[in-house]
């Protein structure tokens, strides 16, 4: 459970979060959108402890806190397995249940035979693919995802989104989705919240399966206001 | 063309060029003695086992310096990279040493330890420790910031951190620092027998200069070059056998 009561957070004098709160206990996908500089990512960050706040309270544990970033951050001299036994306790890695929960984890991510290849034989899809088993195998009551997918080709993000809906689904996750594309945060969301200076400025619940009509012209209207005051 | 015989061709025209000047009569052989002569002094050298004996000699102190500098190069980049305020206190001093050339050192170690492995061991450390340090220390700093922050969110201990992490991305300096600093110390080991020596390839050297044998004075320079070639190829084939399939940049 992650949850944020009146959080601010300044850069050189500047408020990028203000005096935000935010519930972060739904499981399901919550869609984070918003211009560019708007504060999300900076948001994700403190959730992930990554990021000292100004003021407010964090409540999140950080020990069941898993994060995918933009980039799959696997380290170029480990192999696929080692990458991902950094992620399990040091004791636990090798043993035969590290072993189990890494090929389930990659079971999950839908890959197979690659515990032994370096990142540099991976393609970008499955690199990310393996960031994100890296974040299941802690075990996380909340995935943190920061634009995972804005870095791979349309068939590849396709079909990456479809992956994390059923993950998602499946192990019933509370997943935090950065994105600043209005139709990825559309297509695998539960709920969307728009974040506009450095409040979230509005919410959408996904009600049979569909958003309000009214999405699109309201995240627009938001988008136009960030645009002007840049 | 295989590259080890490209490598061959420079060396192979400089022996032919070598030897049309000596044969030219252009110039004294005494000043520069024809590779043949050369050749035969060397097997002379040989036989006697006298050559044998000053590769053995050097080889021991250039390999015994060169250890003792890179234990106290790694244990220094360690210490600078652990704390700031050490790492200042210990820039200027360092800076400093760092530009003095071994050999003027000499005369005040020959004063302090004499003639002997003391001052010789010292020498090779001072040529070849800053190195060494220099790129470990400049290795241990340059981990990427992502992965820092990778380390953070897996919550990484400070000891898997640095071995999983640090080190990793340490490694190509340092594998750097070692190739140079090992080329320094035997250059610094050879400029110590020189001048504080009884034996080894430099005091074979300084011995055929005062009997007047160029020959001789060649097969040591020569010697020196080529087991030293020798060596760094040695280095860097066994370093890509072990690591290039984790850091393949380095063997690039």
């Amino acid at each position: 459970m992650a949850r944020l009561v009146n959080v601010t957070k300044s850069f050189n004098g500047q408020v990028v979060i203000n005096n935000l709160s935010l519930d972060l206990s739904a499981p399901g996908i919550t869609a984070l959108v918003g211009a560019s500089g708007c504060g999300k990512s900076t948001l994700l960050r403190i959730v992930a402890g990554l990021l000292a706040h100004d003021a407010g309270t964090v409540d999140a544990a950080p020990d069941r806190i898993g994060v995918v970033f933009q980039e799959p951050r696997l380290l170029p001299w480990l192999t696929v397995q080692e990458n991902l036994e950094l992620s399990l306790p040091r004791n636990h890695a090798r043993s035969n249940a590290g072993k189990h929960a890494i090929a389930n984890a990659l079971a999950c991510v839908h890959l197979a035979d690659c515990e032994q290849k370096f990142p540099r034989q991976l393609s970008g899809g499955m690199a990310q693919r393996v960031a994100i088993a890296r974040a299941l195998l802690r075990s996380p009551e909340l995935l943190l995802m920061d634009e995972p997918f804005a870095a791979l080709d349309a068939i590849t993000r396709g079909q990456l989104q479809l992956m994390l809906v059923d993950l998602v689904k499946s192990q019933q996750l509370k997943c935090l989705f950065v994105t600043h594309d209005l139709h990825e945060a559309e297509t695998i969301s539960d709920r969307i919240m728009v974040m506009h200076s450095g409040v979230i400025a509005a919410s959408f619940q996904k009600q049979d399966n569909q958003y309000p009509s009214t999405l699109h012209s309201e995240v627009r209207s938001y988008l136009n206001q960030s645009l002007k005051s840049i | 063309m295989r590259h080890s015989a490209k490598t061959l061709v420079t060396p192979l025209l400089i022996l032919i060029y070598w030897q049309l000047i000596a044969s030219s009569g252009l110039v004294s052989v005494y000043l520069v003695p024809p590779p043949l002569k050369v050749w035969q002094a060397a097997q002379e050298l040989l036989a006697s086992g006298v050559l044998t004996k000053s590769i053995a000699t050097s080889l021991a102190r250039v390999l015994s310096g060169f250890a003792i500098s890179c234990v106290l190069a790694f244990l220094l980049a360690l210490l600078v990279n652990a704390s700031k305020t050490i790492d200042q206190l210990l820039a200027a001093p360092l800076a400093l040493l760092r530009m003095i050339p071994p050999l003027a050192m000499t005369p005040l170690l020959i004063l302090w330890f004499g003639i002997g492995s003391t001052t010789q061991l010292s020498i090779i450390v001072l040529g070849s420790i800053f190195p060494v340090l220099m790129s470990t220390r400049d290795g241990l700093q340059r981990v990427n910031p992502q992965f820092k922050e990778l380390a953070q969110t897996l919550r990484l201990s400070p000891l898997r951190y640095f071995f999983a992490v640090v080190l990793p991305s340490a490694t190509p300096s340092i594998v750097t620092g070692l190739r140079t600093g090992f080329g320094y110390s035997w250059r610094s080991l050879i400029g110590a027998e020189l001048i504080a020596a009884a034996s080894g390839l430099g005091h074979l050297i300084i011995d055929a200069q005062e009997m007047m044998r160029t020959d001789d004075v060649m097969v040591g320079i020569l010697t020196i070059g080529l087991i030293g070639w020798l060596l760094d190829t040695l280095f860097y084939q066994g370093v890509c056998k072990r690591l290039a399939r984790r850091f393949p940049e380095i063997c690039n």
